[in-house]
C-alpha cells in the first residue's frame, strides 16, 4: 500500500517533511551537510513529481491519483488530496525550483542547516496547497507556507528584514483569516441547507446553488482578499516589492516563482470554482484590477534602480496577465494564465537566481554598480540575455505563450482591457532590456571583474533557461495535460 | 432533649466516599506536603514538590478509575447532590491535575534559586488544586463557593509568597482585596438565588427557574427581575476570576508581580475552575436564562463581556514590552475566544471551550516554563528584549518556546488553531446573524494576535542577541524540565495535525453539557 498512486501524493508531502525532520535530528551537523542532505531529498521530491507528471500527463484525469481519508470526522474534515492538470504543472515547478534555489544558495552562511531546514518545510507546505481537495487541508497547507517564509526573510534577509516581514505577515494573515470566515461560512451554510456538514471541494463546487446567495457574496470576497494578497494584484500589493527585496535572493525566486501562484492557482480552483456566478458578476472590476496591476507594476519596474525590486513590481505586472486570463472567462485565457503561472515561474525564478549570482560576487544588486559582465562572464550574460527575453515575451519563449493567450482572451470579451494590457507588455520589453543593458554592457567593463558561473551555479539556471526555450517552442506539450481539468465553470466563451 | 421531627436520610454510604478518592487521596498529601517541610532540613526542601508530584499521580490513577462512569453520560450523585461526577468533572479534574503538576515541575529550580525553596508552596498549589477539584463535582451552591474560596484562597497567598519581594506583595494585595470583593458580590448573588428559588441544589434550581421563566405563577410579582439582579452579581463574580472586561484590571498587575511560576499556575489551573463554575451557574443552575421573553438574557450579557475581552486584551497586548504584563493580557483576549463558545450554546462551541482550555493548559504553561529558565539574578528575564537572539543562545529552547507561541496564535497545525476554529465555527453554525458579525470581530481580533505573538517569533529569532545580558551561562532547564516541554509542544503539534482524539474528551464534556444540562433536571436527590 506505500507505493500506491494515492501514498504517491501523500509522500510528495511528507518527503520533504520527512527531510525537515531528520535535519531537526542532525541538528549538530555541519552547514555543508545540511546542505548536501536536503539537496538530496529535494531532488528525490523533484524526481517523485516528475514520476507522477508522466504519468498524469499519459492520462489526464486519473481517478487513482486521490487520496481522501476522514481527518476531522467531528467537523467533517477529509484529508483529501489529488493531482490533475491544474495542480501538475505547479507541483513540478515548486519541486524543480526548490532544489535549485539550494544549489543557488552558496552565498547564504549559517551555523546550522536551519536554513534548509525551512526550505524543505516551505517546499512541502506549497505541494500540499496544489494538491488539496478538501477546505481545510487546503487552509492548514495555505498557512503552514507562512511560516518558514517568515523565517527565511527575517533570519537570513537584508538591512530592513525586520519591518518588511512584519509587513508582509500581517498582510498574508488578515487576507487568509478572511478566507477562513469564509471557509466556514460555506460549511454552514451548505450543512444547514442539505444536512451534510463537509469541507469537501467537489462536493461544494456541485452543491454551491443550495447555499443561500448572501452568504456565497460574503464567502468569495473572504476568498479573494486572501488570493489577492498573495498574488499580489492592486491595491495589495504594497507588501510584496519589500518583501521580495529583502528576501535573501533565492527565497525571493520561491516566493516569486512558487509562491505567487498559490493565489492565481487557488483563484481558478476555488474562487472562480466554488463562485463562477459572482466571479463573472464582478469581472470588469477584477479585469480593471489586472490591468492596473500590469500597468502600474510595469511603470513601477521602469523606476526601479534596484534589481530585486525591479523583479518585483515586474512580477505584479506579470501576474496581472495571469489574473486578466482568468476573469476573461475565455478558453484561450484560462488555458493562457495556466500555462503562464508555470512560465512565470520558471522565468523569474531563474532572473532571481542569477541576480542571487551578483549579489554572493559584489554583495549588492544595485543597477548603478553593475556594467560591463558581459566581457567578464560570457556564460552568465547569455542566460540572462535569454531569460530577460522570456520574460519580455519575445516569441518562440514562454512569456509570449502565455502573454498571448491572455491577451487573446482577453480580447474576445473586452478589447479596452486587452489593448491596455498590451501596453504593459511593451513596457516590460523596455525595463527588462534595460535592466540587461545596464548590468552586462556598457562602458564600464574594467570596473568589474569576476569569475564566471561555476558548474554548480550554471546546473541552478541552465535548467530554466532550457525549459523556457521548450515552453516557447512546443507550448502544446504544456497546454494539453492543462486543457481537460479546466474547470467547466471558469469557462463562459469556449473556442468555437 | 429534641425529638427528631425530621427523619434523616441514610448516613453517606462508602459508595460515596469512593467518589471523592481523588480528593481525600489529594488532602492528605497536601497535608503531609506541610508536615514533611517541617521534618526536612533546609537542602532538601525540594523533596516536597517530589512528593507533591507523586500524590497527584496517585490522585491522577484515583481519578482514572472514574472514567468508566462516565460512559452513561448521565452524572452520578453523591452526598445527597451536594456532590455529582459527570464528563465534564472527571475531563477538568485531569486538566487541573496536569496544571498543578507541570506548575510544580517548573518550579523546583526556579525557587532554588530565588532561595524561596518551602514546603507551603507546594501544599498551597495542592490545596488550590483541591479546590479546583471540588468545583467540578459540586452540584450545591454552598459547596461550590466554599470550594472555589478553597482555590482562590491558595492562589492569594502564593501571589504573595516571595515575602521579600516589594512586587509580589502589592500585587497578593491588590489580587486580594479586589478577589475578595467580587467573591463577596458572587455571594450575595448566591444567596438571591437561594432566596427566589429556595434551594441550594444546581439541578432543582435550574428546574425552578425553568418553571418562572416559562411563565410560571410566583404569589407576588415576576420573580425573574430578582433573578436577573442575582445573575449580573454572580456573572460579575465569575467574570473577575476569569479577568473578563472590565473586570479585568487585577490580572496584569497580579501576572507581573507574582512569582513566575505562581503566574503560570494561575493562567491554567484557577482559570480553568473559574471556567467550570462559570459552566456549572450560567450552563446548569442559570440555563434557563439564556434567553427571556421581554428581558435580556445572560447571552447576550455575555457576547457583550466577551466581545469587548478580546478586543481589549488584544489591543492592550500590542504595546506592552514586559512578558509577563504581554501574556496577561494575551490570556484575558484567549478568556474572551472561549466565552464565545458558551455565547454560541452549540455542541460545537462546547468542545471548542474543552479543547481549548486544554491546549491552553500546555500552551501557556510552555511559554511561561520558557521564562522561567531565562531568569537570571539582577536580570529578570521578563522583557521582550531579554529573549532577543535566544535561537542562536539556546536553539532547542526558542523552538519549543515558538511552538507554544504559534499555538496561541492560532497558527493552524497546532492545536490551538483547532480550539479557535470550533470556537469561532460555533458562532457561524449557530446560525443567528449578530453571532456571525461576532465571528467576523474575533478573527480581525486574531490578526492584531498575530502582530504580538510575531514580536516573541522576532525577538528570539530574528533580533541579534542583546549585549547587556552578559552571561552566557545556561538556562535554567532540568533534564525532567526539557523533556515535559519536549513532549507538551509535540502534543500542541499533534493535536493541531490530528486532533480527533483530543476532540473526543471535549466532545464528552460537550455531552455532558448538553445532554444532561438541557434536561435541566434529574440531578436532585437520591
Amino acid at each position: 500500500m506505500l507505493l500506491d498512486a494515492g501514498s504517491l501524493l501523500v509522500w510528495l508531502v511528507a518527503l520533504p517533511l520527512v527531510g525537515a525532520l531528520a535535519l531537526v535530528v542532525l541538528t549538530a551537523t555541519s552547514m555543508e551537510l545540511g546542505r548536501r542532505y536536503a539537496l538530496t531529498t529535494a531532488l528525490a521530491a523533484a524526481l517523485l513529481t516528475f514520476g507522477l507528471s508522466l504519468r498524469l500527463i499519459a492520462r489526464h484525469a486519473d481517478p487513482a491519483l486521490v487520496v481522501n481519508a476522514p481527518w476531522i470526522p467531528t467537523l467533517g474534515v477529509n484529508w483529501h488530496l489529488a493531482a490533475d492538470g491544474l495542480s501538475l504543472w505547479l507541483i513540478l515547478l515548486t519541486t524543480l525550483l526548490t532544489p535549485l534555489a539550494m544549489l543557488a544558495s552558496a552565498a547564504i552562511v549559517t551555523r546550522r542547516p536551519a536554513y534548509f531546514l525551512l526550505l524543505l518545510l516551505f517546499e512541502s507546505g506549497l505541494v500540499g496547497v496544489f494538491l488539496a481537495r478538501d477546505l481545510v487541508t487546503f487552509y492548514v497547507f495555505w498557512e503552514v507556507v507562512l511560516i518558514p517564509a517568515y523565517f527565511l526573510i527575517g533570519m537570513w534577509g537584508g538591512e530592513n528584514r525586520r519591518a518588511a516581514v512584519t509587513k508582509f505577515f500581517l498582510y498574508t494573515v488578515a487576507g487568509s483569516l478572511l478566507m477562513l470566515a469564509a471557509i466556514i461560512g460555506l460549511y454552514v451554510g451548505h450543512g444547514a441547507a442539505t444536512g451534510r456538514y463537509t469541507f469537501d471541494v467537489e462536493t461544494l463546487v456541485a452543491a454551491r446553488n443550495v447555499i443561500p446567495a448572501e452568504t456565497r457574496q460574503w464567502c468569495f470576497w473572504g476568498f479573494a482578499a486572501a488570493f489577492f494578497v498573495k498574488i499580489p494584484l492592486f491595491p495589495l500589493h504594497t507588501w510584496q516589492a519589500d518583501t521580495y527585496a529583502e528576501a535573501p535572493t533565492p527565497v525571493a525566486a520561491l516566493l516569486s516563482g512558487a509562491m505567487s501562484k498559490m493565489g492565481t492557482y487557488a483563484l481558478v480552483r476555488f474562487g472562480v470554482g466554488l463562485f463562477p456566478d459572482i466571479a463573472r458578476e464582478w469581472a470588469t472590476l477584477m479585469l480593471t484590477l489586472a490591468v492596473v496591476s500590469i500597468l502600474h507594476g510595469a511603470l513601477a519596474a521602469l523606476a526601479q534602480t534596484d534589481l530585486k525590486r525591479l523583479l518585483a513590481y515586474s512580477s505584479l505586472s506579470h501576474l496581472g496577465f495571469v489574473t486578466l486570463g482568468v476573469f476573461s472567462f475565455t478558453t484561450y485565457g484560462v488555458e493562457g494564465a495556466m500555462f503562464h503561472m508555470a512560465a512565470h515561474g520558471v522565468t523569474t525564478a531563474a532572473l532571481f537566481l542569477l541576480v542571487a549570482m551578483l549579489e554572493a560576487r559584489r554583495k549588492t544588486t544595485a543597477l548603478a554598480d553593475f556594467g560591463g559582465l558581459a566581457g567578464a562572464m560570457p556564460r552568465f550574460a547569455f542566460l540572462m540575455v535569454v531569460a530577460s527575453l522570456a520574460s519580455a515575451g519575445v516569441p518562440l519563449t514562454n512569456g509570449f505563450i502565455g502573454e498571448f493567450l491572455t491577451l487573446l482572451g482577453a480580447f474576445t470579451v473586452a478589447p479596452g482591457f486587452a489593448v491596455a494590457a498590451a501596453g504593459g507588455m511593451i513596457l516590460s520589453a523596455v525595463y527588462l532590456l534595460t535592466a540587461a543593458r545596464r548590468t552586462l554592457f556598457g562602458c564600464s567593463a574594467s570596473l568589474f571583474e569576476a569569475p564566471d558561473m561555476d558548474w554548480r551555479e550554471t546546473l541552478a539556471v541552465a535548467p530554466l533557461v532550457a525549459l523556457m526555450l521548450v515552453m516557447g517552442v512546443a507550448p502544446q506539450l504544456f497546454l494539453r495535460p492543462t486543457r481537460p481539468a479546466v474547470p467547466p465553470e471558469a469557462v463562459a466563451v469556449s473556442r468555437s | 432533649m429534641l425529638p427528631l421531627l425530621v427523619e434523616l436520610p441514610p448516613l453517606p454510604t462508602l459508595r460515596d466516599t469512593a467518589f471523592i478518592m481523588p480528593e481525600i487521596i489529594l488532602t492528605l498529601f497536601a497535608g503531609a506536603a506541610l508536615v514533611l517541610d517541617v521534618a526536612l532540613p533546609r537542602s532538601k526542601k525540594h523533596l516536597t514538590a517530589y512528593f507533591s508530584l507523586i500524590g497527584l499521580a496517585f490522585v491522577a490513577i484515583a481519578l482514572a478509575q472514574q472514567v468508566a462512569m462516565t460512559a452513561s453520560l448521565l452524572p452520578i450523585s453523591a452526598f445527597y447532590g451536594m456532590l455529582f461526577i459527570d464528563g465534564l468533572s472527571v475531563v477538568f479534574r485531569f486538566v487541573f491535575i496536569v496544571a498543578a503538576a507541570f506548575s510544580i515541575l517548573y518550579s523546583i529550580k526556579y525557587l532554588e534559586f530565588e532561595r524561596e525553596q518551602r514546603g507551603e508552596y507546594y501544599a498551597l498549589i495542592l490545596f488550590s488544586t483541591l479546590g479546583m477539584m471540588f468545583v467540578a463535582t459540586s452540584g450545591d451552591l454552598i459547596a461550590l463557593f466554599v470550594s472555589f474560596e478553597l482555590m482562590s484562597l491558595s492562589v492569594y497567598v502564593l501571589v504573595g509568597y516571595f515575602k521579600r519581594d516589594k512586587r509580589s506583595n502589592e500585587a497578593a494585595m491588590k489580587y486580594f482585596l479586589t478577589g475578595i470583593f467580587s467573591s463577596a458580590l458572587m455571594l450575595y448573588g448566591l444567596s438571591l438565588v437561594y432566596g427566589v428559588t429556595g434551594h441550594t441544589n444546581l439541578g432543582l434550581i435550574s428546574e425552578t427557574i425553568a418553571g418562572y421563566v416559562q411563565g410560571g405563577t410566583a404569589e407576588s410579582g415576576d420573580p425573574r427581575l430578582l433573578l436577573m439582579v442575582a445573575l449580573v452579581l454572580v456573572a460579575a463574580g465569575l467574570l473577575f476570576k476569569i479577568a473578563a472586561v472590565p473586570f479585568h484590571m487585577w490580572a496584569p498587575d497580579a501576572y507581573e508581580g507574582a512569582p513566575t511560576t505562581v503566574t503560570a499556575f494561575m493562567s491554567v489551573g484557577p482559570k480553568a475552575g473559574a471556567y467550570v463554575l462559570l459552566a456549572r451557574m450560567l450552563l446548569f443552575a442559570l440555563a434557563p436564562m439564556r434567553e427571556m421573553e421581554n428581558l435580556p438574557g445572560w447571552a447576550a450579557l455575555l457576547a457583550v463581556v466577551a466581545v469587548l475581552t478580546m478586543t481589549v486584551g488584544n489591543l492592550a497586548a500590542v504595546t506592552q514590552d514586559n512578558v509577563k504584563r504581554l501574556l496577561a493580557y494575551s490570556s484575558i483576549a484567549h478568556a474572551g475566544y472561549i466565552l464565545l463558545g458558551i455565547v454560541s450554546g452549540t455542541d460545537m462551541g462546547y468542545q471548542g471551550v474543552a479543547f481549548h482550555i486544554m491546549t491552553y493548559t500546555l500552551m501557556n504553561t510552555g511559554v511561561f516554563a520558557i521564562i522561567i529558565a531565562l531568569h537570571r539574578q539582577g536580570v529578570i528575564g521578563e522583557n521582550l528584549n531579554d529573549l532577543n537572539g535566544l535561537f542562536s543562545r539556546a536553539p532547542s529552547a526558542a523552538v519549543l518556546m515558538l511552538i507554544f507561541i504559534l499555538g496561541l496564535a492560532g497558527i493552524p497545525s497546532t492545536a490551538g488553531f483547532v480550539g479557535k476554529f470550533f470556537l469561532f465555527g460555533s458562532l457561524i453554525q449557530s446560525g443567528k446573524p449578530w453571532l456571525t458579525y461576532i465571528a467576523i470581530i474575533a478573527v480581525l481580533n486574531a490578526v492584531v494576535a498575530f502582530y504580538y505573538y510575531a514580536r516573541f517569533a522576532r525577538a528570539m529569532f530574528l533580533n541579534a542577541p542583546s549585549e547587556n545580558i552578559a552571561d552566557a551561562s545556561p538556562l535554567l532547564l532540568a533534564p525532567s524540565v526539557r523533556i515535559t516541554l519536549t513532549l507538551s509542544a509535540i502534543a500542541v503539534l499533534f493535536f493541531g495535525i490530528y486532533p480527533q482524539p483530543l476532540i473526543n474528551v471535549a466532545d464528552i464534556v460537550a455531552q455532558s453539557i448538553t445532554t444532561v444540562y438541557a434536561q435541566s433536571s434529574g440531578i436532585a436527590l437520591r
